[in-house]
């Protein structure tokens, strides 16, 4: 399997955040227990992503995508099919369209409210995960944005912002 | 009786929680804790007793659950049942799928009626055996719970160390405890109180998996889907029968399930793998052919022991505030949501409502076989529901999770952030738990690490003078040192020409 160049990020995360929190630490002169605390933490993370990387570097075997590494996994789990997914070939431009919805989705809450934002996130994910048939896509939109409204806003008291349809709903 | 008088008042979630579970482990790719995590900010909003009585009886159903598509179409629902794929589908193929069911529904029920006894039985003891347990008995615990995670992960020791340690130090992110300072905030006001603990869950655990069901749904073209056969009850009941006139098998693989569930972070697959292990190891050389062939001792092995784990889980969560696996943590999170004593006090303190909740799993046992029963002609169905519709529901659940607890959007960030980070460390082999572990029990071990140091008047002699801290210390260099040691005579009888893993399992 080819090895990939995200199997660095990671261990590169922990390393970067551990210095920040290491170096803030001394800059704003935090108490020598606090301090102590942090370096008793960053030395190991220092030591084992050093090796992380090193063996990654060396002799990477990644991981077969959906190996979830810890308790919840087995080795082979066959799938049998459920639908393809058509629209997009790649699953990486899937994934980036998703996040990209939720990130539009944090971004237009405020403005849009919260039962056209559910609405339109769960409508137009569907539609790019491949879902072609129009009344499944906005039943599905219709029943999360209504459940949103009735569920959490309705009954259990979320306040959520009303935006565009305020004084509607 | 106080912990059973306060069952019955929300006795309803049991059946409640099992026909859930039922349904969400019948369903590939949602398991317990990525529909816990989603359902979050309703369970949240009930009495604590009642949200922790509902997921574990959603666990309870799920692992029964996750058997009907694993027989039906050779897909687990969850990957704790990739073992009853393997012989289930077997029988399947052979006609006899109804069997199969009865058999998985009958063994799920009697190890989770067993696991609910070793649980009720050995909790009070466990509880008092950790009320021994210093704050330093507790630092030295919380890192071998996250270092036996690590252990067992599948990526390596040093990855799962460095997801635990970076959970750990996640977890100082807000307001130093001792002395007021604000550590790792970047001058944000939402952090000044931590990360929110039900994002990063949600995120790593619900979001996360999304991303790899969207990865993974990209299938060849030509893979069929295989022609489920009926279910009548007649054959339903011969599958039963299965179960019951192999008593010794179903108890040995219920107390394997109890062992393993014991162990914190090992979860439903590993203990379904070694009662199937033990139950090959154990049978006569006839039996021994069928297995992979569709053995009924194989199957009822493997879900006997996965429901069974669920009460050996909740042992070491409910006496030392260790989740014994992923959807134990959703139960944490929820305990720690309610403010309730974490660890070996929560017996003293809300004694009632430790004993309600494991009395929940044992009540839950009946409504497996029942619903179990009623679901069977229907079972394979749900594992239609497809990705391209699940997918959005579920990521919308996920942020409404994330806005459950404050109504911020900068946890819904939290929760998308904590979500691409989950993802990419299940590409590339780090156990997400070992870091949700680490979050989750951040601010309690730094706590007991300073309450451990001024009982020892500033000396950290004291984690090497108290005789039980001693023993722990000397486990968790154990579990550090055995796959190392074991990794090193790998590769010396690799390099000797030998098979690399000695004795074949």
């Amino acid at each position: 399997m080819a090895s990939r160049p995200d199997r660095f990020i990671f261990p590169l995360i922990a390393v970067g955040y551990t210095a920040y929190l290491v170096g803030e630490s001394f800059v704003k002169h935090f108490h020598a227990s606090t301090i102590t605390y942090g370096l008793v933490l960053a030395a190991p993370i220092f030591l084992l992503a050093g090796w992380v990387l090193w063996t990654e570097y060396r002799g990477p075997k990644p991981a077969a995508p959906g190996a979830e590494p810890t308790l919840e996994a087995s080795g082979d789990v066959v799938r049998a099919s459920r639908r393809r997914l058509e629209i997009w070939p790649s699953p990486m431009a899937r994934n980036v369209m998703f996040v990209g919805l939720a990130v539009c989705f944090i971004m237009t809450t405020g403005v849009l409210g919260y039962f056209l934002a559910f609405f339109l996130f769960t409508g137009l994910s569907a539609l790019l995960l491949g879902a072609r048939s129009p009344w499944a896509v906005l039943g599905t939109a219709l029943g999360m944005a209504l459940v949103v409204h009735f569920v959490f806003v309705g009954f259990l008291g979320l306040k959520l912002p009303a935006g565009l349809l305020a004084g509607l709903i | 009786m106080d912990g059973l008088m306060l069952l019955m008042q929300s006795f309803w979630l049991v059946p409640l929680g099992v026909m859930v579970g039922l349904v969400v482990g019948a369903i590939p790719g949602l398991s317990p804790p990525n529909a816990l995590a989603a359902m979050i900010p309703v369970l949240v909003m009930l009495p604590p007793e009642a949200g922790m009585i509902f997921c574990v009886s959603l666990y309870v159903g799920a692992e029964m659950g996750n058997s009907f598509p694993a027989v039906m179409i050779n897909i687990p629902g969850t990957a704790a049942a990739a073992v009853t794929a393997l012989e289930g589908y077997q029988l399947m193929k052979r006609g006899e799928a109804a069997r199969a069911l009865g058999v998985c529904i009958m063994a799920s029920f009697i190890g989770a009626a067993i696991g609910g006894i070793a649980s009720i039985s050995s909790a009070p003891l466990l509880a008092k055996l950790a009320l021994k347990f210093s704050a330093v008995e507790i630092c030295i615990i919380i890192v071998f719970g996250i270092a036996v995670i690590a252990q067992v992960s599948v990526g390596g020791l040093a990855k799962g160390l460095l997801a635990g340690f970076f959970g750990l130090l996640l977890a100082t992110t807000g307001t130093d405890p001792l002395w007021g300072q604000l550590r790792g905030t970047f001058d944000i006001p939402y952090l000044f109180d931590g990360f929110s603990k039900v994002a990063i869950l949600v995120g790593l655990l619900g979001f996360s998996e999304l991303l790899m069901i969207i990865e993974r749904s990209n299938l060849p073209a030509g893979a069929e889907v295989q022609q489920s056969r009926g279910t009548g009850f007649s054959e339903i009941a011969i599958g039963l029968k299965q179960v019951l006139i192999r008593p010794v098998q179903c108890l040995v693989a219920s107390v394997i399930g109890v062992a393993v569930g014991l162990i914190p972070g090992a979860g439903g697959s590993a203990a379904s793998l070694v009662a199937y292990q033990q139950s090959h190891a154990m049978a006569p050389p006839e039996v021994k052919k069928k297995y992979g062939k569709g053995a009924y001792e194989g199957l009822l092995a493997a879900d006997a022991a996965n429901n069974a784990m669920v009460g050996g889980a909740l042992v070491p969560l409910l006496t030392l505030g260790l989740p014994g696996s992923a959807t134990m943590a959703v139960v944490l999170v929820m305990m720690q949501y309610h403010g309730l004593e974490v660890g070996p006090r929560l017996f003293d303190l809300h004694g009632d409502m430790a004993y309600a909740v494991l009395w929940s799993q044992f009540l839950a046992a009946p409504f497996i076989l029942v619903f179990g029963l009623a679901l069977s002609s229907v079972a394979h169905k749900v594992a239609y529901v497809p990705n391209n519709l699940l997918v959005p529901v579920v990521g919308a659940f996920c942020i409404i999770g994330a806005l459950a607890r404050d109504q911020y959007l900068f946890d819904v960030w939290v929760m998308l952030i904590f979500g691409l980070l989950g993802y990419l460390m299940k590409r590339n082999g780090y156990p997400v738990i070992a870091l949700l572990l680490g979050v989750l029990l951040g601010s309690y071990f730094e706590g007991n690490l300073f309450r451990g140091l001024r009982m020892g008047h500033g000396s950290a002699m004291i984690f090497f003078e108290r005789p039980i801290a001693l023993v722990l210390e000397l486990l968790l260099l154990a579990v550090i040192v055995a796959p190392l040691v074991s990794g090193w005579k790998r590769r010396r009888r690799k390099r000797a020409g030998g098979h690399p893993n000695g004795d074949a399992v």
